[in-house]
């Protein structure tokens, strides 16, 4: 029996999993328990590509879930490392969810055999991060419940893996113990990979027998491009055949002076930098290393690296740019001054982003050929910076919508008569102010 | 202006502009379906929809003609946003239960994307924030599930987040 007037459950499904859409996570979970149909809807296929499901140490009634879940991340903390019921549990998991698992993200302690036998019952898998960061704590390897399990298919080799369609693999690592070696990972899965994420702050990863033929996307970070031996980073950047669309280099400790005699990668054009006590020739390197570079995201991460320094290197080396995006600590509320006069060399500017960056237009030198500028503090525009902004660009335009004039300007300012600073209010529509040059 | 006439299940007929007939994906087919003129004699019957909702469909598509068309493959992310509701549209959706239930229905069958999601987009505000219980109780629905189902669900619902979004 269903509400007279409003029978919700005759609705054909997909209208009522279009409502459904509409709701937050948290909502859906409340709806998930209203009835079977519910149930079902409200956590379908399409909504838990939304969706993490978490495998941690579960009562056993979730072998009974008739949900097929996407993403999946297990956490090998010390509550569940040496329990051998969780191993028991995750496989049996592994097993019910396997047909629809596209990503898997492990974190913690994980040795390279359990992972191998982990990923090769995913036969869906597309998207693998493993993070390891080891502690204390752990103190070798005991998996007698993991090892009696048959390998998969016709692998014979426990640390072989075959999955043809895993093309995104994610590695990260700031400690890494005995056990886990991705080398022999890595060396099988590399020809495959489009995008790849290396991160490490032991450089434990043997650069010189990777070959990434169809990378597309390189994250690099942590202590990787530190190395003495010139042939291993020569041979490593020598691997990126297709690179193109962005090489980030996170954490950016320091670009080694061999780089300079790698082969630049000639194709990527984008570049995203996370700086933090960068020096000042790392950047002078990567200008040689990337000489086509013109769009560029830079994030700070240190409070006491001087992002002014950084910036200033970047607009001195890569004069070519044509997109620049520029993010400071949000926490951070500094302004930017006299820093910011260096964008003056970026004459190929076409669109300038900049986010949590506290400054007054005044600070900004005009861009020529600027399209498009972005502020995410529009409510700190005082009406000064919008008269800045008309004078330098005629044709402002406030949000996609609004055109802004000097006339529109000193309307808005006589209606503010009485207030000593005049603030744009921190309306929606002008999230983004954008500059057409026309 | 072209007009084209609809008539509702209750038989009566409507003059209809052309443009904003055409909001309706249904009609908008049936039209280049059936290759009929702008200006034609024939009327189209929509057998699924009553007058007076017909009558209140007209009136939002009246109001909404200039819209933007929505194309659901430029890539824009999808609007899961409910608080976004224009003032106009809040005061029309101010209707009884069974007008809403009767306009979620008809803009389902005659396909018109806008009004689907002012529509859902309310039903899914009634809900928000709701309990199980208060939402069966809403629209008076049976509890189905076993106690063992519940507990299952509910251990299920504890591991799961949501997926952080990695802007590119």
């Amino acid at each position: 029996m269903s509400n007279e007037v409003f029978p919700i459950n005759d609705l054909p499904e997909e209208v009522l999993e279009h409502i459904f859409s509409f709701l937050p996570l948290s909502d859906r979970k409340s709806a998930s328990l209203v009835c079977t149909t519910w149930e079902k809807l409200a956590f379908s296929r399409r909504f838990l590509r939304e969706v993490v499901f978490q495998i941690g140490s579960q009562e056993t009634l979730l072998h009974k879930s008739k949900r097929r879940y996407s993403n999946m991340s297990v956490i090998f903390d010390k509550h569940v490392v040496h329990n051998h019921f969780f191993y028991k549990h995750l496989f049996k998991l592994l097993e019910l969810f396997a047909t629809d698992v596209e990503s898997l993200h492990c974190r913690g302690y994980v040795s390279t055999k359990l992972l191998c036998m982990m990923v090769n019952r995913l036969p869906k898998l597309q998207q693998w991060t493993v993070e390891s960061e080891v502690t204390n704590w752990y103190r070798g390897p005991r998996f007698p419940v993991v090892m009696q399990l048959p390998a998969p298919g016709s692998l014979n080799n426990e640390l072989q893996i075959e999955m043809p369609n895993l093309t995104q693999l994610s590695i990260r690592f700031t400690n890494p113990a005995n056990g886990w070696d991705p080398t022999a990972v890595l060396r099988q899965l590399a020809p495959q990979l489009k995008k790849v994420d290396l991160y490490s702050t032991v450089r434990s990863i043997p650069l010189e027998q990777l070959q990434f033929l169809k990378a597309e996307v390189l994250k690099i970070g942590g202590s990787l491009c530190v190395t003495d031996n010139d042939s291993d980073l020569r041979i490593f950047f020598a691997g990126f055949r297709l690179l193109k669309e962005t090489l980030g280099l996170g954490q950016v400790y320091e670009v080694s002076e061999n780089s300079l005699k790698c082969n630049p990668l000639v194709t990527v054009k984008n570049l995203s930098l996370e700086l933090s006590e960068c020096e000042d020739s790392s950047i002078e390197r990567l200008r040689h290393l990337l000489p086509n570079v013109i769009a560029m995201d830079v994030v700070t991460l240190k409070d006491d690296w001087t992002f002014e320094r950084g910036l200033r290197h970047i607009c001195r080396n890569f004069r070519g740019l044509q997109r620049l995006e520029v993010s400071d600590r949000p926490t951070r509320n500094r302004k930017l001054e006299s820093g910011l006069l260096v964008l003056e060399h970026l004459d190929q500017l076409e669109e300038l982003i900049f986010k949590d960056i506290h400054t007054r237009i005044v600070n900004i030198p005009p861009n020529p050929l600027l399209k498009r500028f972005v502020m995410n503090y529009p409510e700190q525009l005082s009406n000064g910076d919008l008269l800045e902004l008309a004078r330098q660009y005629p044709n402002l335009e406030l949000g996609p919508d609004r055109q802004v004039t000097s006339e529109g300007i000193a309307a808005f300012k006589s209606q503010l008569v009485n207030c000593a600073v005049h603030c744009v209010p921190s309306d929606t529509i002008l999230s983004r102010v954008l500059a057409n040059n026309r | 202006m072209p007009c084209i006439q609809l008539q509702s299940s209750d038989g009566e007929i409507f003059n209809v502009e052309f443009e904003i007939a055409m909001c309706s994906f249904t009609i908008k087919t049936m039209m280049v379906d059936l290759d009929l003129e702008d200006n034609c004699e024939e009327v189209v019957p929509l057998t699924n929809v009553d007058s007076n909702i017909l009558r209140k469909i007209l009136q939002w598509a009246n109001y909404h003609k200039d819209d933007p068309e929505a194309n659901p493959e430029d890539g824009k992310p999808v609007d899961r946003r409910t608080d976004n509701i224009c003032e106009w549209d809040q005061e029309f959706m101010k209707v009884d239960q069974q007008t809403l239930y009767g306009l979620i229905k008809a803009a389902n069958y005659l396909d018109i994307r806008g009004l689907m999601a002012l529509t859902c987009k309310t039903v899914a505000n009634m809900m928000k924030g709701k309990t199980e219980e208060q939402m069966r109780k809403m629209f008076n629905i049976q509890n189905d599930l076993t106690p063992e189902e519940e507990q299952q669900i509910r251990q299920e619902n504890e591991w799961c987040e949501e997926v952080e979004i990695v802007a590119d």
